[in-house]
C-alpha cells in the first residue's frame, strides 16, 4: 500500500495564481523523499494538499487508501505529521503541551477543556521529547527556546501523532547550516528507524543529495525530475531553477513543434 | 500491555515540573466572587422567578412613538455637540500636560510627579459626579456637561499621551537634546510627530466615548438626550422613551462603525 | 524687516493633512458652539460659584459618624463591580470566539454576535441600570447587571479584536496534527489572545468601579445613592468624604491593575500549566 498517491491534481489559487498544474505521484512507505525546485515552484502548494491544508482545484489524494475529503481529514491528517519553517508552535504554552497537541485528534474536544490528558498520552510526549533531545525543557514556554530547538519540539509534536508519514515544509529554511544538519539528521534517522516516510520540502541542493532517498524536482507547478539524487545533474538542476516563463516558453515549442510534426 | 517496552524505561527523566498556582487563584477569585454575592444578598432566583416580569416589563417598549423625533434628533445632536467639545477640551488639556507626565521627557520629579498626580486625579473623578458638581455650581445645561466630559478624559488622553511619548525609541530625543533643542522643540519635533498616529487614534476613541457618555449626563440635568430620556422613564411614558432609546443606540451604532472606519484609516 | 518664513514642504504651506483636519475641527466647533450653549464671559462670571461649591465642602468637620456607612456602601460598591466584571468576563471568552472572523462558527453568527454586542456597548451603564431598576427593582442586582452587559459589549470585542490578530501559524500547526474546530482555537487561538484579554480585563475591572460609584443615583446601589442624597441635601461635609473615598479606592485600583498588567505583559508572572 502506498503511503500517498496524488492523481492529476491541480491547484488554482482564487486570485488566479496557477500553483500546481496536474502532478501525478506516489510516495512509498518508509521513504524518504525531496522536493526541490526553487522559491514559488509551487512545493508548499504540493505538500499541503498532502494533507489537506489545501484542497486540490481538481485531482485527487489518497492517504493510505483513504481519500481526502472534508469527512476524513480528521481521521487523515491524524498518522500524518507536519513540521513547518516557521515551527508553527504556540508559543505561550509549554514545551510539553505543545508536544502533547499532537495527541488532540485522538481525544474529544470535551475532554481536552481543562488541558488535561492522560497518562498514555503524556507517556507517548514524553518519549517523542527524549527522541529529539529536549526532556529537560518539558516546562519551558516554546517561545523562550531557539530555532532550532523550536524546530525539535515540532518534530516530537509529530512524533506524538504516532505517524506513519511526516510532511515538512522547508524545516530548516530559518536555521543556521548546523543546526540544519542536526534537524535534517533527526528527520533521516526516524525516517529510517522508525519506518515513517518523510516527504520534505527543500531548495538547496547539497542538503538533498545528502539525505534525499528520492527526488521529485519541481518548477512553475510541474514536475521536471524524479529520479534518485545520484540522478541529479547539473543540467537537471540547471532546468530545475531556469526561471518559469523560459520553461512555459519551451513548453510551448515543444508543444508547436509536436503540433505540426 | 503487561510487560513495558524496555525503551519506556530508560526515558531521560523530565525536570521536576514547576507549580502551576493559576487554580489556586481562579478558586480564590471565584470564592471572594461568590462571598461578596452573598454579602450583597444576590441570588439568581430573582433572575429566574422574576423573568416573565423582566420579558413583560420589555414587551412595554414594542410600540416606539416618533411623533416628536425632530425635537429628539435636536437632542441627540446636542449631545454629539457635548461629547465633540468635551473631546476637544481633553484634548487640550492632555497637551499640556502630557509632557510634564513622561518619565523621560519631563524636567524633573516634582513636575513629574504632579503632572502624574494632577493626571490620576482628573481620571479618578467618574465624569457623572464631575456634571453633578458643574450642574450644580453652573446650573443646568450642556456646557457643565461637556466640561464634566472633558475635565475626565483629559485624565486619560493625558496619561495616554504620556505613556506614547515614553515609548518613543530615546535616540530621537537625544538627537534633538545634541542640537541644543529646547523642551517645546523637543516635544514639537521628536516627541508629538512620533506619536501623532496613536494620538489621533486615542482621541477617536475617546470622542466616541464621550458621545456614548454624554447621553447620561442629562440624567443629572446636564444636557442632550438624557433629560428627555430621564423624564419620559420616570413618567413610565414607554413609547416615548423607546423612540428616544433607538435614536440613541441607531446613532451610537453608527458613530461606532464611524471611528472604526476612520480608525482604520489611520493603520 | 520680517524674516523670510516658510514650512519645511515641498511648496512651502503647511501639510494638507493638518490644515484640513485644524480647519475641520474649528468648524465643528464654532456650528456646534450654541448646541452646547457655550459662553466664555458666563462660565468665567461663575468661577466663584464653583469656587465657593468646593469651599464649602471644607466649611464643617467631616462627619465621623457617617464613615460606617460610607466603608459599608464603599465596600458594595466594590463588590458590584468585581462580580459584574468576573460574570462579564466568564461570558465574553465564548462570545469573543462566536464574534471573531476567523472562529466563528458561521460569518452570519459573527455578524450577528457582532452586532448584538455593538447593542450592548450602545447604552452607558447608567441607561441601562435605569431600565434594570425599572425592571426588576432597587438594589444591587440591577446595577451589576448593567455593568455586565456593557462591560460584555467591550470585553467580547477586544477579546475578538485580538482573536483576529492571532499568528497564523500555530493554528495550521495544530490543524495538521487533526484537531478538531473546538481544539483550534482552545489550544492555539486562545493562549495567544489570553494575554490581551487579562489586559483589557483589568482596563474594565478599573472603569467598572468607577461606574459603579454612580449607579446608586437611579437607585442601582453603591455609593452613588448616598452621593446624589449629599448634593440634593446640601450635605457638603459628606460630599467631601464621599468624594474622597471614590478618590482613594480608584487611585489604589489603578494603581494595582498597572503593575499586574505589566506583569502580564512582560510575562514575568504568566505560565500556562498543562
Ligand atoms: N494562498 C495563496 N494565494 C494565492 N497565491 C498563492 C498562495 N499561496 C501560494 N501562492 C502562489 O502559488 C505559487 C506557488 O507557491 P508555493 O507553493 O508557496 O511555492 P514554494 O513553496 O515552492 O515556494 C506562488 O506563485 C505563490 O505566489
Ligand atoms: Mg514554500
Amino acid at each position: 500500500m502506498s503511503a500517498i498517491v496524488m492523481n492529476q491534481v491541480v491547484k488554482t489559487y482564487p486570485n488566479g495564481t496557477s500553483a500546481v498544474k496536474g502532478i501525478s505521484l506516489t510516495i512509498e512507505p518508509g521513504s524518504f523523499t525531496v522536493i526541490l525546485g526553487p522559491s514559488g515552484a509551487g512545493k508548499s502548494t504540493l505538500l499541503r494538499m498532502m494533507n489537506g491544508l489545501e484542497t486540490p482545484t481538481t485531482g485527487t489524494v489518497h492517504v493510505h487508501n483513504t481519500l481526502l475529503t472534508r469527512k476524513t481529514l480528521r481521521t487523515v491528517r491524524r498518522t500524518v505529521g507536519m513540521v513547518f519553517q516557521q515551527f508553527n508552535l504556540v508559543g505561550r504554552l509549554n514545551v510539553m503541551t505543545n508536544v502533547l497537541t499532537g495527541r488532540l485528534a485522538y481525544r474529544s474536544w470535551l475532554g481536552s477543556m481543562l488541558h488535561l490528558f492522560r497518562a498514555e498520552d503524556f507517556e507517548i510526549a514524553h518519549e517523542a521529547l527524549a527522541r529529539v533531545d529536549l526532556s529537560e525543557k518539558a516546562w519551558i514556554r516554546a517561545d523562550q527556546l531557539s530555532g532550532g530547538q523550536q524546530q525539535r519540539v515540532g518534530i516530537a509534536r509529530a512524533l506524538a501523532q504516532k505517524p506513519s508519514i511526516i510532511l515538512a515544509d522547508e524545516p530548516v529554511a530559518s536555521l543556521d547550516p548546523l543546526t540544519s544538519a542536526e534537524v535534517l539528521d533527526l528527520l533521516k534517522s526516524i525516517c529510517k528507524n522508525d519506518n515513517i516516510a518523510v516527504v520534505a520540502n527543500l531548495h538547496q541542493v547539497e542538503y538533498t543529495r545528502q539525505y534525499a532517498d528520492r527526488v521529485i524536482g519541481i518548477n512553475a507547478g510541474q514536475v521536471i525530475f524524479d529520479g534518485p539524487p545520484a540522478a541529479l545533474t547539473d543540467e537537471v538542476i540547471e532546468a530545475l531553477y531556469r526561471r518559469p516563463e523560459v520553461i512555459e516558453e519551451a513548453n510551448h515549442v515543444a508543444a508547436t513543434t509536436l503540433a505540426y510534426a | 500491555m503487561a510487560v513495558k517496552p524496555l525503551a519506556a524505561q530508560s526515558l531521560p527523566p523530565l525536570p521536576p515540573r514547576p507549580r502551576n498556582l493559576m487554580p489556586i487563584w481562579a478558586t480564590a477569585l471565584i470564592g471572594v466572587v461568590w462571598l461578596a454575592g452573598v454579602q450583597l444578598d444576590i441570588s439568581p432566583k430573582t433572575l429566574i422567578y422574576g423573568w416573565d416580569d423582566i420579558v413583560e416589563y420589555f414587551s412595554r417598549y414594542g410600540h416606539p412613538d416618533f411623533s416628536q423625533a425632530p425635537s429628539y434628533v435636536k437632542l441627540m445632536l446636542e449631545t454629539i455637540a457635548m461629547g465633540f467639545w468635551g473631546t476637544i477640551f481633553a484634548f487640550v488639556v492632555a497637551f499640556f500636560i502630557a509632557p510634564f507626565a513622561a518619565r523621560n521627557l519631563s524636567p524633573n520629579a516634582w513636575t513629574y510627579n504632579l503632572a502624574r498626580e494632577a493626571l490620576n486625579f482628573m481620571r479618578a473623578m467618574p465624569d457623572v459626579l464631575l456634571a453633578l458638581v458643574f450642574v450644580a455650581s453652573f446650573g443646568l445645561g450642556p456646557l457643565p456637561g461637556a466640561l464634566a466630559l472633558g475635565v475626565h478624559t483629559a485624565g486619560f488622553l493625558g496619561k495616554f499621551f504620556a505613556e506614547s511619548l515614553e515609548r518613543v525609541d530615546k535616540g530621537r530625543y537625544e538627537a534633538l537634546d545634541a542640537v541644543g533643542a529646547g523642551f517645546s522643540q523637543k516635544m514639537m519635533y521628536a516627541g508629538w510627530p512620533s506619536i501623532l498616529r496613536e494620538m489621533s487614534g486615542y482621541t477617536l476613541y475617546i470622542l466616541d466615548r464621550n458621545i456614548r457618555t454624554g447621553a447620561v449626563l442629562g440624567l443629572v440635568g446636564a444636557g442632550g438626550i438624557g433629560i428627555a430620556l430621564y423624564d419620559t422613564l420616570r413618567m413610565f411614558e414607554y413609547d416615548q422613551s423607546a423612540a428616544l432609546l433607538i435614536i440613541l443606540i441607531v446613532t451610537i451604532m453608527l458613530l461606532d462603525r464611524l471611528s472604526s472606519f476612520v480608525r482604520g484609516k489611520l493603520h | 524687516m520680517l524674516p523670510q518664513l516658510r514650512w519645511p514642504t515641498p511648496d512651502g504651506l503647511p501639510p494638507r493633512a493638518m490644515w484640513i483636519t485644524l480647519g475641520s475641527v474649528i468648524f465643528l466647533l464654532v456650528i456646534s458652539a450654541p448646541l452646547v450653549e457655550f459662553n466664555l464671559l458666563f462660565l468665567i462670571s461663575k468661577l466663584d460659584d464653583l469656587f465657593m461649591f468646593i469651599l464649602r465642602m471644607f466649611e464643617k468637620p467631616p462627619p465621623l459618624d457617617y464613615l460606617p456607612q460610607l466603608f459599608e456602601k464603599m465596600l458594595e460598591t466594590l463588590e458590584m463591580a468585581l462580580i459584574a466584571t468576573v460574570l462579564a468576563a466568564i461570558i465574553s471568552l465564548p462570545i469573543g470566539v462566536l464574534a471573531a472572523r476567523n472562529a466563528t462558527p458561521h460569518p452570519i453568527v459573527g455578524q450577528i454576535t457582532r452586532d448584538l454586542l455593538s447593542f450592548f456597548r450602545a447604552l452607558p451603564e447608567l441607561v441601562w441600570a435605569l431600565v434594570f431598576v425599572s425592571a426588576i427593582g432597587l438594589g444591587p442586582l440591577p446595577g451589576i447587571l448593567a455593568i455586565a452587559v456593557v462591560s460584555i459589549g467591550f470585553m467580547a470585542k477586544f477579546f475578538a479584536e485580538s482573536i483576529e490578530v492571532v499568528e497564523i501559524g500555530p493554528i495550521e500547526g495544530l490543524r495538521a496534527t487533526g484537531a478538531g474546530w473546538f481544539q483550534v482555537r482552545y489550544f492555539a487561538m486562545l493562549p495567544q489572545a489570553l494575554p490581551d484579554f487579562v489586559g483589557t480585563l483589568l482596563y474594565v475591572l478599573d472603569h467598572n468601579i468607577r461606574a459603579a460609584t454612580v449607579l446608586g443615583i437611579v437607585g442601582a446601589g453603591g455609593i452613588g445613592f448616598d452621593l446624589i442624597n449629599s448634593i440634593r441635601y446640601f450635605e457638603f461635609e459628606r460630599l467631601i468624604v464621599i468624594l474622597l473615598a471614590i478618590y482613594l479606592a480608584v487611585t489604589i485600583v489603578d494603581r494595582l491593575s498597572d503593575s499586574l498588567r505589566n506583569r502580564v505583559i512582560s510575562g514575568g508572572g504568566y505560565r500556562h500549566g498543562s
